[in-house]
């Protein structure tokens, strides 16, 4: 569904992503894990087109994304959810989430794709009328989520979602990306917590110093003597 | 729907009390109440960019004084209502070439640069005016107090319109996201850079056609009065005073300036400026959501 080929990019001259090319595949979850500052977040970053392509290519649906605006983007159903989730402090939940449907072809959509992410997330739908800004970190977290999903993505992008979150409201995280796959969106997740992402993706890639050193089924990777070591401290 | 046509009827009650002001007054009352709507204009405009955008600008002057200057270039060879539409027109223009440069820089440098800009501007029109032998134009036999009066009328009603319809539609509400979170309105699909471009434009073109109107109550050109920064640190004043992104803001901010003009003008002229300096710090200090703010909670209090 995503075909990433070769891609470079990086900020001003230093480039931080050194050819990567990586595959998602329609209907699964798949990561990329990796620790900090090995380029997850500027991966994310360029395939929504808030960073430009130096080299190599972006292909979404059999449609080259390489040089689309971020708004293209988002209208060929792609959608981020960005790291450190930036939901509108200032709005009310249920505004964020409609500024989430403001993409022309997600409109029409609007007044059910609320209440499906009300029923997704009920917490949100208690909160509606509160300022975003006043929600707790795992709430603003879903918050951001929904917001991304208000577009009606086919493909969602996660950037480090349970970032800063605590153990338990990260564990109830990863079910809800498990059950927003369920919803037949597909999702691609960055993630530090590596041994949680593996347990519910299909497919990962290890990046490193702006590489991929390994790729494989999270199932494999989780056994792998090398991830055991270096990621999982075992 | 219901807000709608409460708030469109409120506007019809208000545009007809201020038509009955030439009627009625003199040309005091009918100064009092040209300034008043002059700053309603120029205030909702600069909230349609500034106040729902966050991108402050701190030179609408600059549309005032090209609006003023277009209306002496057609002095003479276009009817009146005529040269204030190209006015309009001209400063919509001028927005949109230097607007897409401009607003790609945020916070205190899109703040100095429209300040920059608007100086740029000025000294500009004054040398083109030295080039053409011009030092001061006198427009004479334009239309009188009371003509000037309804079309800043309108435009004030049209600015108020705008304001608020923009404030209610989704245009509007991805330039609040652009306040709240640039980044995160790009990632939401919203075309931030051409959202942008427009709310300059739209917040540029009833100032110019208000320059165009007001240039002929002097009946005299002189750049340095209409391209004034004053000008653009009223606007500020009152959008800070009034509070708020919507439309009863710049109403109660200009209301409330105008007021202390002539209260404190009429009285005390030599300590004027300091009154309305200790107040906007005031005001910046103890009332930063404005008094929209106050009264939007004191009517939630009320329930």
């Amino acid at each position: 569904m995503l075909e990433i080929a070769d891609l470079s990019a990086g900020y001003g001259e230093a480039g931080v992503l050194d050819a990567v090319s990586l595959d998602v595949a329609r209907g699964s979850i798949t990561a990329l894990v990796g620790s900090n500052g090995a380029g997850k977040t500027t991966l994310m970053r360029t395939v929504a087109g808030l960073l430009p392509v130096k080299a190599g290519g972006i292909v979404f649906d059999g449609s080259d994304l390489t040089r689309a605006a971020p708004h293209d983007r988002v209208e060929r159903g792609l959608s981020l959810v960005p790291e450190g989730r930036l939901i509108f402090p200032g709005f009310s939940v249920e505004e964020n989430l409609r500024a989430g449907a403001i993409a022309p072809h997600a409109r029409p959509r609007l007044a059910a794709r609320l209440e499906e992410m009300y029923a997704l997330f009920p917490i949100l739908k208690q909160r509606r009328r509160q300022p975003g800004g006043t929600l707790s970190g795992g709430e603003q977290q879903m918050l951001a989520i929904a917001r991304g999903l208000m577009s009606c993505p086919r493909l969602l992008l996660l950037d480090e979602p349970s970032l800063g979150l605590a153990p338990a409201v990260a564990q109830s995280l990863f079910e809800t990306i498990v059950r927003i796959r369920g919803t037949g969106v597909t999702v691609f997740v960055v993630e530090q917590d590596i041994r949680s992402t593996l347990e519910i993706a299909d497919t990962a890639y290890v990046l490193e110093n702006g590489r991929i050193v390994m790729l494989g089924t999270a199932a494999d990777l989780l056994e792998d003597p090398q991830v055991r070591q270096a990621y999982l401290g075992l | 729907m219901a807000e709608h046509s409460r708030f469109l009827a409120l506007l019809a009650v208000a545009v007809a009390a201020f038509a009955l002001v030439p009627r009625l007054g003199g040309d005091y009352a009918i100064g009092v109440a040209l300034n008043l709507l002059m700053w309603i204009a120029l205030t909702q405009s600069w909230v349609v960019l500034s106040a729902m955008t966050g991108y402050v600008s701190l030179g609408h002057a600059v549309f005032f004084g090209a609006g003023a200057y277009a209306m002496v270039l057609c002095f003479g060879s276009l009817p009146f209502w005529l040269s204030v539409i190209v006015a309009g027109a001209a400063t919509g223009l001028l927005a949109l070439l230097v607007g897409y440069p401009c607003l790609r820089v945020r916070g205190p440098y899109f703040v100095i640069l429209t300040f920059g800009l608007a100086e740029l501007v000025k000294f500009v029109v004054i040398n083109v005016e030295a080039a053409l032998g011009q030092f001061g134009r006198l427009l004479f036999g334009g239309p009188g107090l009371a003509q000037i009066f309804y079309v800043v009328l309108v435009l004030a009603a049209v600015s108020v319109i705008v304001t608020w319809f923009v404030r209610r539609s989704r245009f509007g509400a991805g330039l609040r996201a652009i306040r709240e979170n640039e980044e995160a309105a790009e990632t939401l699909g919203i075309d931030v850079a051409r959202y942008k471009v427009l709310a300059f434009a739209l917040s540029a073109i009833v100032p110019g056609m208000v320059g165009a109107a007001m240039v002929l109550r002097t009946t005299y050109f002189e750049p340095l009065d209409l391209f004034n920064p004053i000008t653009s640190f009223t606007i500020v004043s009152i959008a800070i005073i009034g509070g708020g992104d919507d439309v009863p803001g710049p109403v109660y901010g200009a209301l409330f300036l105008v007021l202390m003009q002539e209260l404190l003008w009429a009285n005390w002229p030599e300590v004027y400026m300091i009154l309305l300096g200790g107040l906007l710090v005031a005001f910046v200090l103890g009332v930063p959501d404005g008094i929209h703010g106050r009264v939007a909670a004191w009517r939630k209090a009320r329930g």
